[in-house]
């Protein structure tokens, strides 16, 4: 395993921008039936589709996911109640 | 008497608590600094992601900063050896560069992963522990 070059990341930020744009889009969209489900549950979208998984945790829903639509398929994933939290030092943990 | 799995380290030079962590992937240790403002599991810059065994995934989720932006992060998991047990975790993964390794910190730990622990920081005498309670 070899580290992402500067070029990798920047087309990854790229890519990263227009997976987040739909996944948004769908789960306004779908916000009825989302937000009806437990506090907690993760649901990771098919930003082509719309189709989404639910599941207790990220690591359960995620197996899920890309059983169901491939390991490339990028999901979007939303915690439901729950936003994640990082706080203000999460970039750059190293720099001192 | 049965002796409770524990994790200890120390608050660095610059007032962070800083544990040493051995991933499962690569059988390494890693350091880690523990912020429990991330009511995550581990986070983790992109290209240290590799060098502790992360498993990235093509996953994307919105975080929310303390400033109240949102960001996106990559999703990936990883093995750990914590606290006497191996244990899968979820990750998340910054694009932000790092200059992690040698000495510095190269995740952090949240929330979620020290739940249902006792996390015990002791500024005077520059310790941290971490101990099992029964999860």
């Amino acid at each position: 395993m070899s580290a992402p070059t500067d070029e990798d990341l920047a087309r990854q930020r790229v890519r990263n921008e227009e997976i987040g744009r739909a996944g948004a889009q769908w789960l306004e969209r779908k916000r009825d039936e989302i937000d009806v489900l437990p506090v907690g549950t993760v649901v990771i979208f098919n930003i082509e589709s719309g189709d989404y998984v639910a599941g207790p945790d990220y690591l359960s829903a995620s197996d899920e996911f890309h059983n169901k639509f491939g390991e490339a398929t990028p999901g979007f994933v939303h915690r439901v109640g729950r936003p994640v939290f990082v706080g203000g030092g999460l970039f750059g943990v190293g720099r001192a | 008497m049965l002796a409770v799995p524990e994790l200890r380290g120390q608050v660095d030079a610059l007032g962070r608590p800083i544990v040493s962590v051995v991933s499962a992937s690569t059988g390494d240790p890693f350091l880690a600094l523990i912020d429990t403002g991330f009511n995550g599991w581990l986070m983790v810059s992109a290209d240290d992601a590799p060098s502790i065994g992360v498993r990235t995934i093509v996953d994307l989720q919105s975080v929310q900063m303390g400033d109240g932006r949102s960001v996106l992060v990559r999703r990936g998991r990883v093995v750990l050896d914590w606290l006497g047990a191996r244990r899968e975790v979820e990750v998340f993964i910054s694009d932000e560069p790092s200059r992690g390794g040698e000495g510095r910190p190269v995740a952090l730990i949240g929330a979620e992963l020290l739940a249902p622990h006792l996390l015990l920081v002791d500024y005077g005498a520059r310790t941290v522990e971490i101990e099992t309670q029964g999860g």
